[in-house]
């Protein structure tokens, strides 16, 4: 498995003139605007994202049919890109404190709004990998973009009917959740979306060791 | 390697009852034409798709469920290369050396010397037989017992293709060796191997010794009067042709008793191969 996190990680190092330049980018806008929290965010996303982007370099190269003359396990083949899923979204979390905090020392944030937004995107990022990750291993990396997108905007399209059926006192309830909860809420997040991968992780291993290559 | 009545079906074409036995320190040469089913037999023995039916056992051992530690043994090199544009020789190292026990980065360099591979050269700069040769080292440079080779010399001029030829008779001197290479360059495998199995349309029309096949099989020729005098069942089998009508004989000897004053040629891989075939689609 060491091996095949050693092949993503040298197959995505040309992304890395890319990456360092959306990370210039999401800087600059931390530093210079008022959206600090959020840009400190997507970092991790966009990083989590890669782990699908190799995937679809695996597809290219045609590597999956190739790695099954390899002393590698199915499994292990798919626990790879799970883990590799992870460091990624970890090295976004990092980058994102490092902007995160230079934007805190230069007034333009607050540490709630850092600290609620490097969780919100971890945890965001792994439900993302959590979703993909299956369909990607059952469809294919063309297909799934599509039906993962077909499943964002009816997720989209049900939570503006569930805003517009609130009515505005029922909202008023809402905002006025005590702060306990959402601390709990800010620990339950990443928790619940770890366990979530977990479960896609078995999903994915049972798709893949099914599957003819 | 063993393979016991193996049966796949994909879509429209069947792979049926497929027997094959590679004993240690030989080549096989799987030949047969585009969609025979080579690369399908080769994909369930390597477990990238279950067979219906059958059994295969690699080195000793049955291979019914994932089997790492054969996989250890074993060098692969299909017709495409399988690594990722953006590497280099040296990182390819760097994976494999992470992958197999016995990976041997001595063996690597060596390899990749004497095929003239640049180690900071990117796949995608390389040429196809440059890729090829890639695959072949980094498929040696573990050491494996067994080399699976599915159409690897396919597309390559005939200078390339020799000197990978040329390295597959050296691995094959170590006695506990084994290649099974497809193909559908019947000359490659008339140089190299020691048995040929023929597949057609998915089921094994010939398997044996190259060397028995070339010395017992033959064309019997005639003109179109004398084919009168053919049994039926050879007549049936007859081909018609621009010159006369041509059979292919199984046994030339008892052909040559049977048919006095009849031209019987020896016949080579190719004619066999084509002979069949053509009786096969019959």
């Amino acid at each position: 498995m060491k091996g095949l996190l050693i092949k993503d990680l040298l197959v995505l190092r040309r992304y890395g003139r890319v990456m360092a330049l959306l990370l210039v980018f999401y800087g600059a806008f931390a530093l210079l605007g008022n959206g600090g929290a959020a840009m400190s965010g997507m970092i991790a996303v966009v990083l989590a994202m890669t782990a699908v982007t190799s995937i679809a370099y695996d597809e290219q190269a045609r590597w999956d049919r190739y790695a099954c003359s390899l002393p590698v396990r199915r499994s292990q083949a798919v626990g790879a890109k799970y883990l590799l899923g992870l460091i990624l979204t970890l090295t976004g979390c990092v980058l994102g404190l490092l902007i995160g905090l230079a934007a805190l020392a230069a007034g333009r944030q607050s540490w709630e709004d850092l600290a609620g937004s490097l969780i919100g995107s971890f945890s965001g990022a792994v439900l993302l990998l959590a979703l993909m990750f299956p369909l990607i291993y059952r469809f294919g990396v063309e297909k799934s973009r599509i039906l993962f997108l077909a499943i964002l905007a009816v997720t989209g399209a049900v939570i503006a009917a569930a805003a517009l059926t609130l009515s505005e006192p029922r909202m008023g309830t809402l905002s006025a959740v005590r702060l306990g909860w959402l601390k709990l809420a800010a620990v339950a997040a990443p928790v619940l979306s770890l366990l979530i991968y977990g479960a896609s992780f078995g999903i994915s291993r049972r798709i893949y060791g099914k599957k003819e290559l | 390697m063993e393979i016991n009545g193996l049966c796949k079906t994909m879509g429209d074409f069947a792979l049926k009852d497929v027997d094959l036995s590679l004993p240690r320190g030989t080549i096989m040469g799987l030949v047969g034409e585009n969609g025979a089913g080579k690369t399908t037999l080769i994909r369930l023995l390597l477990g990238a798709a279950a067979p219906d039916r059958g059994g295969i056992r690699l080195l000793g051992e049955d291979m019914k469920r994932e089997n790492p530690g054969v996989k250890e043994r074993i060098g692969v090199v299909t017709d495409e290369c399988c690594f990722h544009d953006g590497l280099r020789p040296k990182d390819i190292a760097r994976i494999f050396r992470a992958l197999y026990r016995g990976w041997d980065d001595g063996a690597f360099t060596g390899y990749l010397r004497q095929f003239g591979l640049p180690q900071e050269k990117l796949v995608r700069d390389f040429s196809r037989g440059m890729k090829m040769k890639l695959s072949i080292s980094a498929a040696l440079a573990h050491h494996p017992e067994l080399l699976i080779l599915d159409e690897a010399t396919s597309g390559l001029d005939p200078i390339v293709r020799d000197e990978i030829l040329d390295l597959f008779l050296e691995f094959i001197g170590e006695e506990e060796h084994g290649i099974l290479i497809s193909s559908h360059i019947v000359s490659d495998l008339e140089k190299a191997a020691d048995y040929i199995t023929f597949l057609h349309r998915g089921e094994v029309m010939l398997s044996g010794e190259k060397d028995r096949m070339l010395e017992r099989f033959g064309i019997l020729r005639c003109g179109a009067g004398q084919a009168a005098e053919l049994e039926p069942a050879d007549r049936a089998r007859a081909q018609e042709g621009r010159f006369g009508v041509s059979l292919l004989v199984r046994d030339r000897e008892a052909a040559a008793r049977r048919y006095p004053g009849f031209v019987i040629d020896r016949a080579g891989l190719e004619d066999i191969m084509l002979y069949l075939s053509k009786e096969g689609k019959r």
